[in-house]
């Protein structure tokens, strides 16, 4: 099938790229979807300083070496946006915005984050009238003049002195009080220092004003109540990066409020064969080199999941007796000790069966397919057609009946 | 109080920066029949002065003039009113909702007269009574009716010649030196267009900060404005549908580099280039319309693009030159307006009758400064056009309309003023033809007699006219150090008394931004000057407790000060605030100090006394001529004609209550008995 | 497929004696959202071939055409028909809005 893969991988970032390298070592046939530049977010970096063996790197530079190690690999890219997905199936399937539908026994999630909006009135108007969200793209349009940051994060300290160089004046609109940066404390110690940076604590834009351009913003002190305008011909907002996950809020995929997948040490969610990486899932850091490692762990386990799968499907498909898929649960002792003893009569009695245990703990596809509701639950295969359901009983005789009439 | 009308129908002529001292030079030589009239008809005196208010800018003037209250009393105090939450911040003050003082043309509507206000830059937009007797028409911005809110494309200059290589559209462009405006490269400009275009739309904005580092961010910016600048090659006619033998094609831009149309020059029987055709596209057969060299054409209608909007609007035009053989045209391209706004019309429908019987609004120029040609060639004859149209609106509304009380005002004077007035004397940097200028002057007084002279029937049909001005404008000698400019915050002269400190940046160079933590005070506002005071302005620094005495100090430096050019002292009159009573300048709207320039030492207007007088007969004074109804014929008087007096003049003779908070006295003197 | 980039004399004699209908994006190679924008576009040409025209403008390369229209950042997409503007898109944008766009000028 043109369309079916063994890994697919939505996000082509460090997070995703990684996985692909991974997993096209792994000989898996292993696609990426990406929607816009491969890189991901780090192409908007200018410099990166901490990844691992490279003093100092323009993120676009490492990126096409990212992408370069995948390509060498055997990975394919496609050039399209994933906009809705089926994980319902032991096979998942996903469609893009153009259309296509794409299946593969194992997804990895590496969408990474956008910029937040405000939604304040005049940011949308105005956007490449004076608004802006990139420094490196617009900084110079603002030379000589007056330019505002919202934010005080990293990215927007950072980007902040960058316009220095261009803008007559940077003026930081800050919610906290006084003196408190949300950013590291060398950034801030800088900022600080920089004469052409000034600060306005305890307040919020609401509003960009301008008919045309950009002429000056209305701020807000939250602490008095208090609005004012100030001038400028620029406006940057830096107000944090928000998940991409939203297409998969219908999904079934677990999805805390604010956006971010939990997964386990497997990156696994709570979807068999489905992984959330990088700056999509919980965790504690947010840098290419945790995005890569989590591209890594997740591509790992995929693989062993497929092979699982598809053992399972070699000892389904190909065996000559029926098959008795047995759903058990390690915290449901009846099911613990119904396996045992079905083992022991298909032992005892004939070699006309093979029993494979399926945990449901962390099996919930297979559960899901053969609708196993309760457990301990026995299904009756053959030629990897399901023939019946067992009925349950904890008497020995029964069972035998049940398996052998 | 009230009192017995001696005249039904009022009209004032409100003519900007006109000032006596000019207008009876040029009357004495003949040279203004109509306005000779008005004053052999009329009551005024001698030398037809009225005692000017101050300080000598135009809004708050205005304002005491239509209210007959001081402005310490109106409450606007200057082109802007102080930002009192930040002293660098200056605030748009052609707004009536700023005002304090009841104007006395809500007086006349409420007596049931109908009343019209027309452009008058003082208090007059938006309408402050519901009155239905009362109609406004714009003055939400000095220049000219329709400026305010209809303009949807700045004016232009194009030069088009086969030297030039590429087409290039240069938005917003400041022209310092006044020469020719063929763009050599894209210079790196002094000014951004974003800077250029701010100065432009000052009058949009509610609230700005202007700190004057030198004179180009005050004065001088009024000299040479900005405007948009075309160059195109001019080619052979190539692809068009209808292109006549031998046409060269063109191209102009408009919109903000939005729009093209595509031009031919045209040649006649003879050979001879003598036309220019504009089109829409090149694939039309007829052109929009045709141009000869040094034929002024108001409003032709085309459509301009807004945003991708397509709006009927008017534009002017005019050939300056067309090369006989077709290498070279260069053309002048007027602001142009949405033909379909009505928005500083009240009521409304005023606007359809007046365009649908008068013709649209047409544009005024701010092109001219150091560029003679400029200023011969556009500036004057465009001005000249929109006072004709001026004058024929007033006349159809007092035809059609029967209104009692008009008060109108024409910025004609005062806006060629500041473009050309400075070049009547000779200039270091620059190399103007004195007399030439001093000409221009004349004709422009010329233009002013041609549109009083359009209301001398009035006379005969029982009007009294009163011809005034808000201030007079001079020739000034070279410009102050830099104190007194009305457009923001003076640094210069303060900086060097120690009174006012700028922000440096790491490597020590000057920002444009105030050291509050080291400023003590600053000069704004032309006149003002205010403490940084502790609990009343944010980064205060100067302790009330020595509020006294450092206002004497400052008072005392400015005396001191002396123009390292000249040695000389520059401050006239410098008071506390409540001792600028005295000049009806108290008041939490003014400064803690009020100050003036010295005779000599000012700007073209608004820094100094108005008993000020320069350079060619020039003077600051404003004018006062009164004649018909209810006047005296052929009166003078030597008594002392405030600005203050005319309100309570015209209540006198209109049998008006006076309006609330009138200071001012009739005129008595001039009055028929 | 690149786009066709236009210089001073091709934008006069493309946008405006032409009279196609055609967008013009602005873009700079250091600005990581036109490397975003511009793909897009060259995959939309594809499809609108022969009925839509899409061209570039390299503003470090044609400084005159950008100050032109004071733009102030980019990516800029301009629209024309019949050599009259038709609105702009400003920044990161999506096919659907530019395929939205188009449909208003074709209309
Ligand atoms: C200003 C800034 C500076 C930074 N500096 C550094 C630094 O110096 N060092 C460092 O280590 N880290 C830095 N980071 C963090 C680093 O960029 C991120 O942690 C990293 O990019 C995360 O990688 P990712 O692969 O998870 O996501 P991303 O890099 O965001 O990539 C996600 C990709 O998925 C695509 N995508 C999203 N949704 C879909 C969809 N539905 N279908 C198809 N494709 C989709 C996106 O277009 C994108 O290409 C910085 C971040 C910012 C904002």
């Amino acid at each position: 099938m043109e369309n079916c893969y063994d890994l697919l991988i939505i996000g082509g970032g460090p997070a995703g790229l990684s996985a692909a390298i991974y997993g096209g070592r792994a000989k898996l046939k292993t696609l990426i979807i990406n929607k816009g530049a491969v890189g991901g977010l780090v192409n908007a970096t200018r410099e990166i300083v901490n990844y691992p063996g490279y003093l100092k790197v323009s993120g676009p530079d490492l990126m096409k070496d990212f992408k370069k190690h995948a390509e060498n690999v055997g990975v394919e890219f496609l050039k399209d946006e994933v906009i809705s997905v089926d994980y319902n199936q032991v096979l998942k399937t996903l469609t893009t915005r153009k259309g296509k539908q794409v299946s593969a026994k194992a997804v990895i999630i590496a969408c990474g984050s956008e910029p937040r909006l405000l939604n304040i009135p005049g940011e949308k108007r105005l956007r490449g009238m004076g608004v802006a969200y990139c420094a490196t793209c617009d900084a110079d349009f603002f030379e000589g003049e007056d330019v505002v940051v919202v934010g005080s994060g990293d990215q927007a300290i950072e980007e902040g002195m960058y316009i220095t160089k261009f803008a007559r004046k940077v003026t930081v609109i800050v919610l906290h009080d006084e003196g408190v940066l949300d950013c590291n404390k060398a950034s801030a110690e800088r900022a600080f220092n920089n004469k052409k940076m000034e600060f306005i604590w305890n307040s919020t834009v609401e509003e960009v004003l301008g008919e045309e351009n950009v002429e000056g913003v209305k701020l807000k002190n939250i602490k008095t109540g208090s609005s004012s305008i100030l001038d400028c011909q620029g406006v940057f907002f830096f107000v944090g990066m928000i998940p991409s996950t939203s297409f998969l809020r219908d999904s079934g995929l677990e999805i805390d409020q604010k956006g971010y997948i939990p997964v386990n040490d497997l990156m696994e969610t709570n979807i068999e064969g489905v992984y959330a990486v990088g700056d999509n899932r919980v965790k504690y850091l947010r840098q290419v080199v945790s995005a890569a490692g989590d591209g890594a762990a997740a591509a790992v386990a995929a693989e062993r999941y497929i092979e699982e799968i598809e053992n399972f499907n070699a000892k389904v498909l190909k065996s000559d007796k029926k098959v008795l898929l047995l759903f058990f649960n390690a915290s449901v002792s009846e099911s613990l000790q119904y396996g045992a003893m079905l083992e022991e009569i298909v032992s005892e009695c004939s070699d006309r069966y093979e029993i494979i245990r399926v945990d449901t703990a962390t099996k919930k596809t297979l559960a899901k397919k053969y609708h196993i509701k309760d457990i301990p639950a026995a299904v009756v295969l053959d030629k990897g057609e399901k023939i019946k359901d067992l009925e349950i009983s904890m008497d020995k005789e029964k069972m035998k009946f049940n398996l052998f009439s | 109080m009230k009192c017995e009308a001696k005249t039904k129908k009022i009209i004032v002529l409100g003519l900007d920066g006109m000032d006596p001292s000019l207008t009876k030079k040029f009357m004495d030589e003949g040279k203004l029949p109509n306005i000779k009239k008005f004053v052999e008809r009329g009551a005024q005196r001698e030398d037809l002065v009225m005692l000017g208010g101050l300080p000598t800018i135009t809004p708050p003037l205005w304002t005491t003039l239509a209210t007959g209250a001081y402005p310490g009393t109106h409450g606007i105090t200057c082109f802007w009113n102080q930002d009192h939450d930040d002293l660098s911040g200056i605030v748009y003050n052609l707004d009536s909702r700023m005002s304090k003082a009841e104007p006395l043309w809500n007086v006349s509507a409420e007596a049931g007269k109908k009343t019209l206000v027309w452009h008058w830059p003082g208090s007059a937009w938006p309408p402050s009574s519901t009155n239905p007797n009362l109609y406004v028409v714009d003055g939400a911005q000095p220049a000219a009716v329709q400026m305010s809110a209809a303009n949807v494309d700045t004016e232009k200059f194009l030069v088009a010649s086969e030297k030039i290589k590429k087409v290039i559209y240069k938005p917003k462009y400041i022209n310092e030196t006044g020469a020719g405006c063929v763009i050599e490269e894209l210079e790196e400009d002094k000014f951004s267009a974003e800077d250029a275009k701010a100065l432009l739309e000052r009058h949009k904005r509610p609230s700005i900060v202007n700190i004057e580092l030198d004179h180009t961010r005050g004065e001088l910016s009024l000299v040479m404005p900005p405007y948009d600048v075309i160059n195109s090659p001019i080619k052979p006619a190539e692809g068009w549908v209808n292109a006549p033998e031998g046409a060269k094609e063109f191209s102009v831009i408009t919109d903000n580099g939005l729009t093209r149309r595509p031009a031919l020059v045209l040649k006649n029987a003879q050979g001879i280039y003598d036309r220019v055709a504009i089109y829409q596209s090149k694939n039309e057969k007829e052109p929009l319309f045709e141009l000869e060299e040094d034929k002024l054409i108001v409003n032709v209608i085309d459509k301009v693009n807004v945003n991708g909007n397509l709006v009927p609007s008017t534009r002017s035009f005019k050939v300056l030159e067309i090369a006989p053989d077709g290498s070279e045209v260069r053309m002048w391209l007027g602001t142009a307006y949405d033909i379909n706004n009505d928005e500083r019309w009240h009521p409304k429908q005023l606007y359809r009758d007046v365009i649908d019987n008068v013709g649209y609004v047409p544009c005024f120029s701010q092109l001219g400064g150091k560029n003679y040609e400029f200023s011969a060639r556009v500036l004057q004859p465009v001005w000249q056009n929109y006072a004709q149209w001026q004058a024929d609106a007033l006349n159809y509304l007092i035809e059609k309309h029967g209104f009692e009380i008009i008060f109108s005002h024409l910025h004609m004077i005062d806006a060629q003023g500041h473009i050309i007035w400075s070049f009547a004397k000779e200039r270091e940097d620059s190399d103007t033809d004195p007399l030439a200028y001093q000409k221009l002057i004349e004709n422009c007084y010329i233009h002013a007699d041609e549109y009083i002279g359009s209301f001398l029937h009035l006379l005969d049909e029982e009007w009294t006219v009163i011809i005034t001005s808000d201030h007079g404008l001079v020739c000034r000698q070279d410009l102050p150090p830099l104190l007194g400019d009305p457009g923001g915050v003076n640094v210069r002269v303060m900086q060097e008394l120690g009174f006012t400190a700028l922000k440096k940046d790491e490597s020590g160079n000057e920002l444009a931004e105030i050291d509050w933590e080291k400023t003590i005070a600053v000069n704004t506002r032309s006149a003002y000057i205010w403490l940084n005071l502790k609990g009343r302005n944010p980064h205060g620094i100067v302790d009330p407790a020595d509020k006294y005495e450092v206002e004497e100090k400052i008072i005392d430096a400015l005396y001191g000060y002396r123009d390292p050019k000249t040695g000389k002292g520059i401050v006239s009159l410098a008071l506390r605030n409540k001792d600028a009573v005295i000049l009806g300048l108290d008041g939490p709207e003014t400064g803690d100090i009020v100050f003036f320039l010295k005779e000599g030492n000012n700007r073209t207007h608004g820094d100094c006394l108005p008993t000020a007088e320069c350079y060619f007969d020039t003077s600051i004074s404003p004018i006062f001529i009164a004649a018909g109804k209810g006047l005296k014929e052929g009166f003078t008087t030597t008594r002392v004609i405030r600005e203050v007096d005319l309100t309570p003049t015209m209540a006198v003779l209109a049998g008006l209550r006076m309006p609330a908070q009138c200071e001012g006295a009739p005129v008595y003197q001039i009055l028929e008995d | 497929m690149p786009l066709h980039q236009l210089d001073d004399d091709s934008f006069e004699e493309i946008i405006y004696d032409n009279g196609e209908a055609c967008l013009v994006v602005f873009s700079r190679k250091s600005c990581h959202v036109c490397q975003e924008v511009v793909p897009v576009l060259e995959e939309l040409e594809y499809k609108y071939h022969g009925k839509f025209g899409f061209y570039r403008v390299d503003i470090e390369e044609q400084k005159t055409l950008f100050q032109r229209f004071s733009f102030k950042g980019v990516p800029q997409i301009i629209f024309f028909k019949n050599g009259e503007y038709q609105g702009k898109l400003s920044g990161k944008v999506e096919d659907e809005q530019v395929e939205e766009k188009i449909s208003n000028t074709l209309d």
